[in-house]
């Protein structure tokens, strides 16, 4: 390289020295100029930075720059140019930033300019400033042919690094606006042809060069979008849905009817698989509109669904940061995991939130979607309907009881089977958070059932009724915290609703019967997920439950053994923290834990039997637990007019399920097979983790017994502790209440019990 | 030490084939039925890795409980699925439980008795 530029060089030199005697000053800002504009040509110019150098090295300096970059050949012809331009050389043109910079800064790109002159300045050598620059651009014109070439190399080369970033172009456009802006300044220099071209390519190549500053911005552009969508949704949903409650629960709750049901639908039709895409798209799509029109059906409602429950959580909860961020992650969660997921999310957290709002909302609501819908969806009703209240607990758990209560009776009509399964279910958990979970499953399936197909006006009209009285009931329920109390208004509300309820669940059971069982499945399944991530509070299990349902059921499937117990679990303690996490400030998560630990189990299955999920998950709800005269009645009723299955998945939810971890062609016809193997599952999976919390002489299912069952079932061993699964299955915030995560301050979260 | 685990395992091996074995012969004599070996010896094998679980279970559910001692309680839990063994279990540990009462009121009477006595005297 070297003796052949200097052989080159040395010819050109002599010409330039031929004409005039080099000027050090210029020659060294040249000198620096070239060395530094040349950073990628190699080492040695940049190592010439001193002052003077040899003409040699000038001339190298200048040839290599016609084969580097164009850009600093400008930039130097420019500062010639200006004013002052060694000096702006000297201090400014040192670093290959700066000179790019100032080439921004000086001229816009002209490429007929350059042609022009690069044509002419060919014959021209000269070693004078201008001389200099006129060699420089005899030198970088000549050079320009060649850096025509090369600036296209250059500038491709460039592109080609800047491709990386797909913003590319709008940095362009912008830099070359704000180059123009500057430009207005520095026309002078604009003129100068050569740089123009090479202006716009050293602009495209010093635009990759300072890619970070305007990728950066693009790139925070492109991401803020995203982001303060979703803020934006949670915190404005959540304002409004505040509001709306401040103002009037009822009227708020007459405007959800509609919309209520439309969430019942659109939960359904997001969670079926044949409406799965459109809830998808729909939710992609629409992110404002807090009530979709009824007579949107699918899309419409699919949409609202989605962004209802999220209103109807934002509603719910009390203005508690822990609820807004659950908000705030199961939106996200619900964009990103939309289907199955989406529901699940929103379900469990509704479902904690209110188990009042549930039990009606179900009524009206619940679309045979999958559980998570549903539960998500009553939660959300009933968080609507009534009045925020901090007695949630009780509330929820009276809402429960009342909702499980009419829908305990309802179905038991419909489905006699399902009551009887889940029946059994319950018998064999024994225990409230089982029976919670459980009720709520039926309710929720009775709800799906009934909703799936229900008519809207009916359920509209009823499910207002009912979501108004039990609100009234529910809320005198929880505070007096008793369940008789609460029960005789619920059973009234019940009976309204139930009856609206019975219709829909029998519509519903012919339409999508299979909605109700796969809900049970995948809320069991859910469990299941949960199960192994045991030390999760129900709130995850809640939560899991619902992804679980959504993505993990195929997982689950897989791992029925383990998840079952613990779905139920988390089913009920989801259920109560969603009852509590409306009116009380405490986050979800924490609620349902306590849920969890202060359920109590029933003494005797048949005590179970007779009483209905609400009436257990009641029990549940309140710590101090003794409900069992109470909701007897209740559940008579409740149960009569649900006709969901209690203890049955949705059909194309197991199938589906069943499918995907099958990895092959799996025929129809094992759906009854499958069905009775999953409900044996997960009753032997009830029953074991009530033994285990029998064993502990607790009656309150806990982590560790979920644990325990996890240990037993074989996915826990020396090799595979349980945190694995749970990093492993569980999402992050279920993931973050199951392990202690130390943070900044010696703090740790979840705060370490005893 | 793992020389002497494994030579220890291999012991309790042979002693369980060794019951097996006498086990099969009798239910075999009362169906007038035989064992082959192979089948002894599955059996054995299928026992000793069951007790195996067994153990680990047992001392999960006792840890579960917050004890460090196994107990009937933990055996009825590892027995509960299988009605049968259930009940015999539960049998079992009734009539001990009242076998122990019963010495239990022997001894205490034994030592009023004693008391009774010594004040006599």
């Amino acid at each position: 390289m070297d003796p052949t530029e200097d052989l080159s060089a040395r010819v050109l030199l002599k010409h330039i020295l031929s004409t005039e005697t080099p000027r050090t000053p210029v020659t060294r800002s040249v000198t620096k100029t070239r060395t530094t504009t040349l950073p990628r040509r190699s080492g040695r110019f940049s190592s010439k930075d001193a002052g003077a150098q040899s003409p040699q090295d000038i001339l190298r300096r200048s040839m290599r720059h016609k084969i580097s970059e164009s850009i600093t050949r400008k930039s130097l012809l420019r500062r010639t140019h200006t004013p002052g331009p060694t000096a702006l050389l000297l201090n400014d043109g040192d670093t290959p930033r700066c000179i790019l910079r100032n080439i921004m800064q000086t001229e816009p790109v002209r490429s007929p300019a350059v042609h022009k002159h690069a044509e002419s300045a060919e014959p021209q050598p000269s070693s004078a400033n201008s001389s200099m620059t006129r060699s420089h651009q005899s030198i970088e014109l000549s050079g320009l042919d060649l850096p025509d070439l090369t600036i296209g190399n250059v500038a491709s080369a460039a592109k080609g690094l800047s491709r990386k970033r797909p913003h590319r172009s709008l940095n362009v456009t912008a830099f070359e606006k704000r180059l123009r802006h500057l430009d207005d300044v520095g026309e002078e220099t604009e003129k100068s042809i050569d740089d123009h071209s090479s202006l716009s390519l050293s602009r495209s190549t010093s635009l990759s060069l300072k890619t970070p500053f305007v990728d950066v911005q693009t790139e925070k552009r492109g991401l803020q979008r995203r982001v303060t969508r979703l803020q934006k949704m949670t915190v404005d949903e959540f304002g409004a849905a505040v509001n709306k409650r401040q103002m009037g629960e009822v009227s708020g709750f007459v405007e959800q009817g509609p919309s209520d049901t439309a969430f019942s639908e659109g939960f359904t039709l997001g969670l079926s698989k044949l409406n799965e895409p459109d809830l998808t798209t729909d939710i992609l799509h629409c992110n404002t509109a807090l009530y979709a029109k009824p007579d949107a059906m699918t899309s419409n409602i699919s949409v609202m669904a989605p962004q209802l429950q999220r209103q109807v959580e934002v509603k719910q909860r009390q203005v508690t940061e822990a609820e807004r961020d659950e908000l705030v992650k199961e939106r996200p969660i619900y964009l990103d995991e939309e289907e199955d997921v989406v529901g699940d999310a929103s379900a469990e957290e509704n479902i904690k939130g209110q188990v009042d709002i549930q039990s009606e909302r179900d009524v009206a609501m619940s679309q045979s979607e999958e559980e998570d819908l549903p539960d998500s969806q009553t939660e959300e009703d009933d968080a609507v309907g009534p009045p925020a209240e901090e007695a949630e607990e009780d509330a929820a758990a009276t809402s429960q009881s009342d909702e499980e209560d009419a829908v305990g009776p309802p179905a038991e009509e419909a489905e006699e089977d399902a009551a009887a399964t889940s029946q059994s279910d319950e018998e064999e958990v024994d225990r409230d958070t089982q029976t919670e979970e459980d009720v709520r499953v039926d309710t929720q399936t009775e709800e799906l059932a009934a909703d799936s197909q229900a008519e809207e006006e009916m359920d509209v009209a009823e499910y207002q009724m009912d979501q108004e009285n039990p609100a009234g009931g529910d809320f005198a329920d929880s505070q007096d915290e008793d369940a008789y109390d609460g029960a005789p208004e619920e059973q009234d509300d019940e009976h309204v609703s139930g009856q609206g309820l019975e219709n829909v669940i029998r519509r519903a059971h012919r339409s999508g019967s299979g909605i109700v069982p796969i809900t049970e499945s995948g809320r069991r399944d859910a469990s299941r997920k949960e199960s192994d991530a045991g030390d999760e509070k129900s709130f995850r299990a809640s939560h899991e439950d619902g992804g679980n349902l959504g993505n993990d059921f195929p997982e689950e499937a897989a791992a029925q053994d383990p998840a079952v117990e613990e779905e139920e679990e988390w089913e009920d303690g989801e259920d109560d923290e969603e009852n509590q996490e409306v009116p009380s400030k405490t986050p979800a998560f924490v609620r349902e834990k306590r849920k969890i630990f202060n359920v109590q189990h029933l003494a005797s299955p048949s005590v179970l039997k007779n009483i209905p999920f609400y009436s257990i998950i009641h029990l549940a709800n309140r710590s101090t637990g003794d409900g069992l005269p109470a909701p007897k009645p209740k559940t008579t009723r409740k149960r009569s007019r649900p006709a969901a299955k209690e203890g049955g998945l949705p059909k194309s939810y197991l199938m589906n399920v069943f499918k995907h971890f099958a990895k092959t062609k799996v025929s129809a016809d094992i759906y009854p097979v499958l069905k009775e193997t999953m409900d044996k599952f997960f009753e032997r999976l009830a029953e074991d983790l009530e033994a285990y919390a029998l064993h502990a002489k607790r009656k309150t299912l806990e982590v560790e017994d979920a644990v325990l069952l996890l240990k037993r079932q074989g996915h826990v061993n020396d090799k595979v502790p349980v945190e694995v699964l749970i990093e492993k299955y569980l999402r992050m915030d279920q993931r973050r209440l199951l392990i202690p995560v130390a943070t900044q301050g010696n703090v740790v979260i979840p705060v370490p019990r005893r | 030490m793992s020389d002497e685990n494994d030579e220890t395992r291999q012991r309790l091996k042979a002693a369980l084939h060794c019951a097996v074995g006498r086990m099969c012969q009798k239910i075999g004599e009362d169906h007038r039925r035989d064992f082959s070996r192979h089948v002894v010896a599955a059996i054995a094998e299928t026992t000793f890795g069951q007790c195996d679980i067994f153990a680990k279970d047992l001392e999960a559910f006792a840890r579960h409980a917050k004890r460090s001692t196994v107990s009937t309680e933990d055996v009825k839990l590892l027995a509960r699925r299988s009605t049968v063994l259930f009940n015999y279990i539960q049998h079992k540990s009734e009539e001990l439980n009242q076998e122990q009462r019963e010495k239990r009121k022997g001894a205490v009477r034994k030592r009023s008795r004693d008391t009774e006595e010594e004040s006599r005297e």
